[in-house]
């Protein structure tokens, strides 16, 4: 865990606007993956998630109707009838990731993710002692689960954007601080870091990673988390 | 301003809709039943809009989306689990999901596995009681908190509003739309817990 009283207050800030945001929906595919692994590794963070889901659902029933089409009850029947409702990739996919143990030890938000990916082309070897794995949210920020060895680093890198990374086993120090479980490092433009594993487990974390397509206008959030 | 105040429960006994939508739900799970639907159809689908306008889509892409979660609702019907939510939390959770995602069309179809939706089947009994209290406890505290409160609670977990953006709109300093969103959902939160 971090180690001064301000960054658990900036874990705890930082926290608090994601579970905001995820409740509003404001926030993108891969972030919302975040937050809810992240809700499995924190005493009370699923609770807590739910309170302000609850929260969110109560305004939403609060909300000014807006007239539909005179048809649309009829044209979405229409569309239920004409539905195909199958993904037979991503079941093989599951089912071939049935046997890989430590993806099972993962918190479950991520593991279909996880499964899916590995069913479509599995890790990539991103140098001694780390592997990445791609995954597929249909996200146009970019998420990938790292998988550090103890003691090794991923390579030194720049931000082109903003960078969330949950630790989700082990942990890992770069020039800012240590890291544990649960933990969420943030980088941006300018930071350049270097994540260490540190020594006793392998650190699986996940990384979201603002994408080439920056995001704007009202519906775009993760400028918005990271620009305080 | 009606539009956006508080319901008045009045004489009539709360959570009575909740009941009647969560009914609907399991018969569109159990028998496909298409009147419950239209049902369910009529008072949310409107508030689905309602809500993507106000976010600022147009209203071809809002009624596309609102039909979209609407199709999610009928398919995933039975994923619906009533001890653990209200309809309108769940359907407000399909609405979320899909807001992004749909607004910018990076995929033609739905996930199959639309995440958040399905029962967490290994939580014990007495938490699922719990989560259906829940619903009840956050309504009665949004009726009691301060209108200020309830203003930015809703700027933050509804609108999706950033911290900063939030203190613009409300002419607040930063530190104190902090300070005050953490007590009223810290309000809310005890409340919720059973710690007051």
């Amino acid at each position: 865990m971090l180690a001064s009283a301000q960054a658990r207050l900036s874990q705890l800030d930082l926290r608090e606007r994601l579970t905001s945001a995820y409740a509003s929906g404001a926030l993108d595919a891969g972030l919302r993956l975040l937050v809810e692994t992240q809700a499995c590794l924190t005493p009370g963070g699923v609770e807590d998630l739910g309170h302000a889901e609850a929260l969110a659902g109560a305004l939403f029933e609060m909300e000014g109707p807006a007239a539909l089409r005179p048809d649309a009850l009829e044209s979405v029947f229409l569309r239920i009838a004409n539905d195909q409702d199958a993904d037979p990739r991503r079941e093989a996919a599951r089912r071939a990731g049935a046997v890989i143990d430590e993806i099972l030890h993962l918190p479950k938000p991520i593991q279909d993710a996880a499964l899916a990916a590995i069913g479509r082309g599995g890790w990539s070897f991103g140098g001694p002692g780390l592997r990445t794995l791609a995954l597929d949210l249909g996200s146009n920020v970019k998420a990938e689960i790292m998988r550090i060895e103890p003691g090794w680093r991923a390579p030194r890198h720049d931000h082109g954007g903003a960078e969330f990374t949950l630790v989700m086993t082990g942990a890992f120090e770069d020039e800012r601080g240590l890291y544990g479980i649960g933990d969420i490092a943030v980088a941006g433009p300018g930071v350049t870091h270097r994540p260490t594993a540190s020594p006793g487990a392998v650190c699986y974390a996940l990384a979201v990673t603002e994408g080439p397509l920056a995001f704007t206008g009202p519906l775009g959030l993760l400028q918005k988390i990271w620009r305080h | 301003m009606s539009l956006r105040t508080l319901p008045d429960d009045g004489d009539r006994a709360p959570g009575a809709d909740r009941e009647r939508f969560a009914d609907l739900m399991e018969a569109i799970a159990r028998r496909q039943d298409r009147d419950a639907f239209a049902e369910i159809f009529a008072f949310y689908a409107p508030r689905v809009k309602g809500y993507l306008l106000r976010l600022g889509a147009g209203d071809g892409l809002a009624e596309e989306i609102a039909q979209e979660v609407m199709i999610t609702v009928w398919r995933k019907a039975a994923l619906f689990d009533r001890r653990q939510a209200s309809v309108s939390t769940w359907i407000f959770r399909i609405a979320r999901n899909r807001r992004i995602d749909a607004a910018r069309r990076s995929r033609p179809d739905f996930d199959p596995n639309e995440p958040g939706l399905a029962p967490e089947a290994d939580r014990p009994a007495d938490d699922q009681m719990e989560l259906a209290e829940r619903e009840d406890l956050v309504r009665q505290v949004l009726g009691e908190l301060p209108e200020e409160q309830v203003n930015l609670l809703r700027a933050a977990f509804y609108d999706g509003l950033s911290h900063r953006e939030i203190a613009e709109k409300f002419g607040l300093p930063l530190g104190t739309v902090k300070s005050r969103i953490r007590l009223a959902f810290g309000k809310m939160r005890a409340r919720l817990t059973g710690d007051v």
